[in-house]
């Protein structure tokens, strides 16, 4: 069973309908073009309950990270390993960019990683970051991270693999 | 909101896990997914699995996974399917190539028929076909469907409605 994270300024949650409307506004905007992710409407409530039927079928899945003051969905933060991907994987995305540059990234990923390493049991975790995106490798480091070769993709692009430290490793 | 367990004669219908989307990606590996949107990897097999799993705690229905309970040997999946952009909830049916021609579809959508009756009081559903998936069509007919003049997924879509009302 999932449960609620805490942190300093955030509520991680399952995600559940209420989310749709800010996935799907995130979707529609030029932060997710920009990755090359579909905009179309269907596609967006489709893959949004993908992300709910990866919860149930693995077992666990990524939170909505919502503010505490608000309730205002923030991103999506934490595990993902959607079948055909190489690892176990701590994502993390930021819907709107007044979000941006808060740290709101970094603290709902840090109770992410914890989440991940303590009550799932994972022994490492990776993010996928593409070549082209400075800021996500920025806060990888800032968390941490280290860089560890690339992935080939089964579709034929080539990611960076950032790999978290493991809670209690060697600085 | 998952799905509960329903039992007919020969088959035992139950939640989808994550031991069946082997027999989903062969099937989406194959020319016999040209009706469903298929052929395509398993990358995007595995995204369509999971995005109609989590249309249970979203809808309150979904797919079940069709096992023979004399065996347990996994045959398809039958199920309720409304993804935004279809006008209804949606009756759709997939049986791997070793259950074809054992009446299994048949038999499992009676069940999900009798449950949404039951569950929400339906008085119809239906199927959405493309015209040229004959052998869909001709087990949507056997079910007692009648083609109907209505929007389905697409525009090309034929909808074959099944009365529930006769039904629980």
């Amino acid at each position: 069973m999932t449960q609620n994270l805490i942190t300093e300024r955030l509520h991680l949650v399952p995600p559940s309908a209420a989310h749709i409307p800010a996935y799907q506004a995130f979707i529609a905007s030029n932060r997710a073009a920009v990755r090359g992710w579909s905009a179309l409407p269907h596609e967006a409530w489709r893959n949004f309950a993908a992300i709910l039927g990866h919860q149930i079928l693995r077992g666990f899945g990524p939170y909505i990270a919502e503010t505490r003051d608000t309730g205002r969905p923030v991103g999506i933060f934490g595990p993902w390993w959607p079948e055909g991907q190489a690892e176990r994987e701590i994502k993390w995305t930021v819907f709107a960019a007044q979000d941006e540059g808060k740290g709101y990234a970094s603290e709902a990923t840090r109770a992410g990683l914890a989440h991940a390493f303590t009550d799932l049991g994972w022994t490492t975790a990776v993010s996928y970051i593409a070549e082209d995106n400075a800021r996500s490798a920025a806060l990888a480091l800032r968390l941490g991270a280290v860089q560890d070769g690339t992935w080939s993709t089964p579709r034929g692009s080539t990611v960076r693999v950032f790999r978290h430290p493991a809670p209690g490793a060697a600085a | 909101m998952i799905a509960p367990t329903l039992t007919t004669a020969r088959l035992t219908l139950r939640m989808p896990q994550m031991a069946d989307f082997p027999h989903r990606r062969d099937f989406y590996a194959s020319d016999r997914s040209i009706w469903e949107d298929g052929p395509c990897d398993a990358l995007l097999a595995w995204r369509y699995f999971a995005s109609e799993v989590g249309q249970w705690p979203l809808m309150g229905f979904g797919p079940f996974s069709v096992d023979e309970t004399a065996t347990g040997a996994y045959l398809g999946e039958v199920g309720i399917y409304q993804p935004v952009g279809y006008p209804e909830p949606e009756l759709g049916w997939f049986v791997v190539p070793a259950a074809e021609g054992r009446g299994i579809a048949a038999e499992a959508s009676r069940a999900v028929m009798i449950w949404a009756r039951k569950t929400f009081g339906w008085d119809h559903i239906d199927n959405y076909v493309d015209p040229g998936n004959t052998r869909s069509i001709a087990l949507a007919l056997r079910l007692g469907g009648k083609t109907i003049n209505a929007p389905g997924a697409d525009p090309t879509d034929m909808v074959i409605r099944h009365d529930l009302r006769a039904l629980a």
